[in-house]
C-alpha cells in the first residue's frame, strides 16, 4: 500500500472522532437535542463540566470524561418531576441508569429547539472509581440508532492556519478522506519526505494498540519538536475527515500551537 | 526523579492535572504526580504513548522528536524526553489553555536537572 493510500485509511478512521461546537445547534424535537448533549459527552475525553444553553435561557449541566456521562449537575431544570430531579443529586451514574438519563435528557429539551454547549472545569473531578454511563446506553435507551460518523469539513482553518503560519512552512500536504492528497507548498523531496512521516506517524497514532487512538479528538494539532539541530518542527492539524500536516521552520512550536488555539477559537 | 522533584515540575505547568515520569523503552512507570490518584492502568497507557510518540522509524529519516504536544479543544497532552537521559520522559495532562511558551522552557530546564 503506498503512503498516499495508508493516509487516506487513517484518515477514514480519524473521522469518527469529533469536536465541540460552540455555535448554536437546532433540534427538531427532544429526542434530537437529546442526541445533541450525548454528541457533545461522546467527544469529551478530559473531565469537563458541559453546560448547555438552551434558546429560552435555561441552562443544563452534566459532568463527562473519557466519553462517558460521569453525573448530572447542577442546576436542576425547573419543571422536572421529583423521580428525574434526583438524577441531579450529585451522585455518578452506572448502566442502571440509562433510561432514566434518557428521559431527564428528553425532558429538559421539551419546547426547546436550539442550544449551545460551553465546556467547563468542573469543581469537583471525577474519581478513578467513577465509570459513568456510555452515551450509547443512553441512545438506545431514547431510542435512538447507533450514531454513525460523518465526513465534516474543516478545510477553511487548515487553510487559515497555513496563511498564519505563511512563510515560515518549508512543506505542507492536506488530506481530506475522500478526496486525493494535496500538496499545498514544498519542494518534492520535501514533500516526499513529509509524506512518508505522515503516513508512518498516523499508522502508529490511529492504531488500535495506541492508548489515545480512541480518545484523541481530532479536531486539534499534535506538534513535534525536533532537535535543535533539525531547525524545525512538524504537525499534524485537523478535524473529521481534513487534515493539515507540514513541515514549519525554526524551533517556536509554541507560536504554532497558540496560533491554532487562536484561531479555533474564533472558528 | 524524585516525588518532590516531579511535584515542583507538574506545579511549572499551570492547570497541570497529572505528571508522569516514564523510561517509555522497557514502559516503566517510574513516578506520578496529580490532583486526583489516578489508576496504573492509566499511567501505563500515557507511558505506551510516550512509547508511541517518540518510537523513531528510520525509514522516514526524520530527526527524532524531543517532545511532543497535542492540544484539542479539550485538554493538552505533553510528552517532553528527557535531555541526556536516554528513553525517560515526561508526560503530563494539562488545561487547553496551557501557555507553552511561558511554561515549557522552565519545564526543560527543569527536567534536564532533575534527570542528571
Amino acid at each position: 500500500m503506498s503512503a498516499r493510500d495508508r493516509l487516506r485509511a487513517v484518515l477514514r478512521r480519524a473521522a469518527t472522532d469529533g469536536a465541540i461546537d460552540r455555535q448554536q445547534e437546532r433540534f427538531a424535537d427532544p429526542v434530537g437535542g437529546a442526541a445533541l448533549m450525548l454528541d457533545h459527552i461522546g467527544r469529551t475525553m478530559l473531565a469537563r463540566k458541559l453546560v448547555f444553553e438552551f434558546d429560552d435561557g435555561a441552562r443544563f449541566a452534566c459532568i463527562a470524561s473519557g466519553r462517558r456521562l460521569i453525573r448530572f449537575a447542577a442546576p436542576v431544570p425547573a419543571a422536572l418531576g421529583r423521580d428525574l430531579s434526583r438524577l441531579i443529586d450529585g451522585s455518578q451514574l452506572t448502566a442502571q441508569d440509562a433510561e432514566a438519563a434518557a428521559a431527564l435528557l428528553r425532558a429538559v429539551c421539551e419546547g426547546r429547539s436550539a442550544l449551545t454547549v460551553r465546556p467547563e472545569t468542573p469543581e469537583v473531578r471525577p474519581g478513578p472509581t467513577e465509570t459513568g454511563l456510555a452515551p450509547a446506553a443512553v441512545r438506545r435507551a431514547l431510542p435512538l440508532p447507533e450514531s454513525t460518523p460523518g465526513f465534516a469539513r474543516d478545510a477553511d482553518l487548515l487553510q487559515a492556519l497555513l496563511a498564519e503560519l505563511g512563510p515560515r512552512v518549508r512543506a505542507a500536504l492536506s488530506l481530506a478522506a475522500d478526496e486525493d492528497l494535496t500538496v499545498e507548498t514544498g519542494g518534492q523531496d520535501a514533500v516526499s519526505d513529509l509524506s512518508t512521516w505522515a503516513a508512518e506517524t498516523l499508522d502508529r497514532l490511529l492504531s488500535p494498540d495506541f492508548p489515545l487512538a480512541q480518545s484523541l479528538q481530532t479536531r486539534g494539532i499534535l506538534v513535534f519538536g525536533a532537535p535543535q539541530d533539525a531547525g524545525c518542527h512538524r504537525l499534524i492539524a485537523g478535524s473529521r475527515g481534513q487534515l493539515l500536516i507540514a513541515e514549519v521552520d525554526g524551533l517556536d512550536d509554541a507560536a504554532t500551537l497558540a496560533a491554532w488555539r487562536r484561531l479555533a477559537a474564533r472558528d | 526523579m524524585t516525588p518532590n522533584a516531579l511535584a515542583d515540575l507538574r506545579a511549572r505547568l499551570p492547570g497541570c492535572e497529572l505528571a508522569v515520569y516514564v523510561d517509555f523503552a522497557s514502559e516503566t512507570v517510574l513516578g506520578s504526580d496529580g490532583d486526583l490518584r489516578y489508576p496504573q492502568e492509566h499511567l501505563d497507557a500515557l507511558c505506551r504513548c510516550a512509547a508511541t510518540l517518540f518510537a523513531r522509524d528510520d525509514d522516514t529519516g526524520a530527526p527524532a522528536s524531543g517532545h511532543a504536544v497535542f492540544l484539542s479543544e479539550t485538554g493538552a497532552r505533553v510528552f517532553l524526553r528527557a535531555p541526556d537521559a536516554g528513553s525517560e520522559a515526561l508526560c503530563c495532562i494539562c488545561a487547553p489553555d496551557t501557555d507553552f511558551a511561558a511554561a515549557l522552557p522552565g519545564v526543560r530546564q527543569m527536567l534536564a536537572g532533575a534527570s542528571e
